[in-house]
């Protein structure tokens, strides 16, 4: 497995980007599948897999595989807005099955799904997918798809919106490039720890997280509360592409998230009109085809929001700044909704508080608490504030 | 039981301004004074602060003026005597003696303090914990 080094905070952030960073993060952790519940939506995966390829299955002939897909793929999941379940995709794999029409392979799917008395009682049928709901926790959508031997490479077709044809879709093949613009111009190779299995960037402890995947994350996340469920939703693909292709490798999460945005703006500035939004692994393929002006606009107008919030808590005018955390918060609660952050604020606290009971805080001259390590800073010692 | 070597009013003053350059502190007739200004860290606004001891009596710490809000107006800070008083220790001689330096724990309290003050502004909540008045009675400062 791929690891980053765990972010562990021995000093307090002295600037406004380090404190964001930190913040940043602990919105993601917030937001994001636990590791408890990621191990157990993996063995749920596992065990559809193993249903489907079992001794006796009518779907053993075809070598069935399941695997997931999109954010649980990237290591990018956000849990909806005002939701308590996760969506995970997850591609179930037959193999010499190109021939056959997608309506066919989907049948099959759903009829040995349905064999299965557990999975019959949460299984639903969706245009092109089936669903499994593990009720308060997350829904597996699961696509059939075939190889696209044409192709290869872990090319796969899957069944295009009305079931009716197949169309090409690559997960693995896009999860690779995403991948590799995560490792991007960022010297990993020092940051890497040994014992490399399989570059599954999703199943690493959140803390361990690229901040390209964070960078995706919150732009999911602003993107649903900007969107509130509107039906121009921006796709999460189309988020994910653009970060990668703008990201240039800063470690510092609040100013790679800058960098994005500062890129992506600029790009459809430039772009009266809609632009192609090419598959970075599909040339050809197009995640803006179906957006129209007043759509492009919206999305526009999302990046232009983001951009302009972030910079105000990174850079604050002298009036905000006298306005404290105060004015920062309110900017963050626009952008991530405030419960999140209210939640980040209260982590920051129960942080801040283990230093002070441990003695390990310090402060400099100025006033400006310090970790106790930090040279020319005083220990702080244990005090109980007092009064009503 | 030890006795304690209480810290002269001059010593108290020059411990201040050796660990806070930018604080201005004056003696007159055996009250110290320290005023300056304090930034708890690098998202919080800049306070200007007063601390005024006696020997004999418990440190008063003071942010003038109107820098120091209730989320609702006429409302109440947590952990002060007044608008413009925090609260830093439980006036108990395990909080605070006379030979603490002020440099070394009322000015890190102040500046905590305001953190979770802030915290407080922001989310409504105050996570600095600390000891509610009434729920013991006041004591003698040590002396």
């Amino acid at each position: 497995m791929l690891l980053v080094e765990p972010q562990t905070h021995t000093a307090l952030p002295s600037n406004r980007a380090e404190w964001l960073d930190r913040h940043l993060a602990r919105v993601c952790i917030l937001s994001e599948l636990t590791p408890t519940q990621f191990r157990n939506a993996e063995e749920k995966y596992h065990a559809v897999g193993d249903w489907l390829a079992a001794d006796g299955s009518s779907l053993a002939v075809f070598a069935p595989e399941v695997y997931p897909q999109g954010s649980m793929l990237l290591g990018t999941t956000v849990r909806p807005y005002g939701q308590s379940e996760y969506d995970l995709d997850l591609v179930c794999q037959l193999h010499w099955c190109a021939q056959q029409p997608p309506l066919t392979i989907y049948a099959w799917v759903h009829e040995r799904m349905a064999a299965n008395e557990t999975y019959l009682e949460m299984l639903e049928k969706l245009k092109r997918c089936l669903r499994l709901n593990y009720a308060g926790s997350f829904h597996l959508d699961i696509l059939p798809a075939c190889p696209n031997d044409r192709i290869g490479n872990g090319s796969i077709i899957v069944p295009d919106r009305k079931l009716e044809c197949w169309k090409h879709s690559n997960p693995k093949g896009f999860a690779a490039w995403f991948l590799e613009q995560c490792r991007l111009r960022d010297q990993l190779a020092e940051r890497m720890l040994k014992g490399s299995v399989e570059p599954l960037p999703s199943a690493v402890p959140s803390q361990y997280k690229f901040p390209l995947q964070r960078i995706v994350q919150l732009m999911k996340r602003h993107r649903d509360i900007y969107f509130s469920g509107g039906r121009d939703i921006a796709r999460s693909v189309i988020l994910t592409t653009l970060a990668g292709g703008f990201y240039q490798g800063q470690r510092s999460l609040s100013l790679a998230l800058e960098g994005v945005l500062d890129g992506i703006h600029y790009a459809l500035e430039a772009n009266p009109t809609v632009p192609k939004i090419e598959n970075p692994t599909h040339p050809g393929e197009d995640f803006a085809d179906t957006w129209d002006q007043a759509k492009y606009e919206r999305f526009k107008s999302y990046i232009r929001n983001f951009r302009v919030e972030l910079k105000a808590v990174l850079n604050p005018s002298l009036t905000e700044q006298r306005m404290g955390l105060e004015k920062s918060t309110e900017r963050l609660g626009h952008l991530f909704g405030s419960n999140r952050v209210n939640e980040a604020i209260r982590i920051e606290a129960n942080e801040l508080n283990e230093r002070r009971i441990g003695g390990k805080l310090g402060i400099a001259s100025g006033g400006v608490l310090t970790a106790l390590s930090q040279v020319g800073s005083a220990a702080v010692p244990r005090n109980q504030f007092f009064g009503r | 039981m030890n006795r304690i070597k209480t810290l002269g009013i001059r010593d108290q003053a020059a411990w201040v301004r050796s660990r806070y350059p930018g604080f201005r502190c004056d003696v007159t007739g055996g009250l110290l004074t320290c005023r300056g200004r304090l930034q708890p860290g690098p998202m919080n606004a800049t306070y200007e602060v007063v601390i005024q001891y006696r020997v004999g009596t418990w440190p008063k710490v003071y942010v003038p003026g109107d820098q120091l809000q209730p989320v609702e107006s006429g409302g109440k800070i947590p952990h002060t005597y007044a608008p413009t008083e925090p609260c830093l220790f439980y006036p108990s001689r395990a909080s605070w003696r006379s030979d603490m330096k002020l440099s070394h724990t009322i000015i890190p309290w102040l500046s905590l303090w305001l953190t979770f003050y802030e915290m407080w502004r922001a989310t409504g909540e105050w996570h600095g914990g600390g000891i509610s008045h009434g729920a013991v009675k006041e004591l003698e400062p040590a002396a």
